[in-house]
């Protein structure tokens, strides 16, 4: 029972371009970042969202970081917005980024090992992304910071 | 006082969702990309990512 690696959510990605067309919209503000502890193993062939099992419980959450994660709208430096945006890079791969790092300040949290992104404004609270962080993070009255690195928060290769 | 380029970037979003027309989606992507190109200059400026003890890098 871990957090072994960093995915994107199957069953969210088939409803984006099958008949069901899920309204993901990458770049809107409203999604939310909501941390895990290690207890948990991820599936994403069949894990659909935020309050469902397995994210329906091992959330990590303390003093300015709720249950329920931090909307992207107020997640970088200075309760801003992180900007999302979605590029083609490099040529022929979708880029999803936040222009601006992940910054919460004065957060006191413990064991935070992944942070699962999810759609808070659609009704099924669909998983997008996990982000494994490899081990588990915690602060003590600290920011708690995320930088994407040069390849964004995820890419998908169209041209392979 | 003037808007943030990130302001601009997602009132042109929300612009584009209104009303996906060409003229809404040039101003949008011309956003994006100088938003884009902002953070690739100031990630490259950041000697080793600048990763902090709480601080994680992703992707």
């Amino acid at each position: 029972m871990a957090v072994t690696t960093s995915g994107l959510f199957l069953t969210t990605w088939i409803d984006i371009v099958d008949a069901t067309q899920l309204a993901i919209d990458l770049t809107l503000t409203t999604h939310r970042v909501a941390l895990f502890n290690n207890t948990i193993t991820p599936n994403f062939s069949t894990d659909t969202a935020h309050g469902v099992a397995p994210y329906n419980a091992n959330e990590v959450s303390g003093t300015n970081w709720p249950a329920g994660g931090v909307l992207l709208s107020a997640a970088a430096a200075g309760g801003t917005s992180v900007a999302p945006t979605v590029t083609e890079n490099p040529t022929g791969t979708l880029m999803y980024d936040w222009a601006n790092d992940l910054s919460v300040a004065s957060t006191t949290l413990s064991g935070a090992r992944c942070a699962l992104l999810y759609a808070d404004a659609l009704a099924g609270n669909n998983a997008i992304v996990l982000i494994n962080f490899g081990a588990d993070y915690s602060t003590n009255n600290g920011t708690f910071g995320l930088s994407p690195a040069a390849a964004g928060v995820f890419t998908l290769d169209l041209t392979p | 006082m003037a808007k943030s380029l990130e302001e601009r970037y997602e009132d042109a979003a929300e612009k584009v969702r209104g009303n996906p027309s060409t003229a809404n989606r040039k101003a949008y992507h011309a956003l994006r990309d100088e938003l884009v190109e902002r953070t690739r200059e100031s990630r490259a400026a950041q000697p080793g990512g600048a990763v902090t003890a709480d601080q994680v890098e992703v992707g």
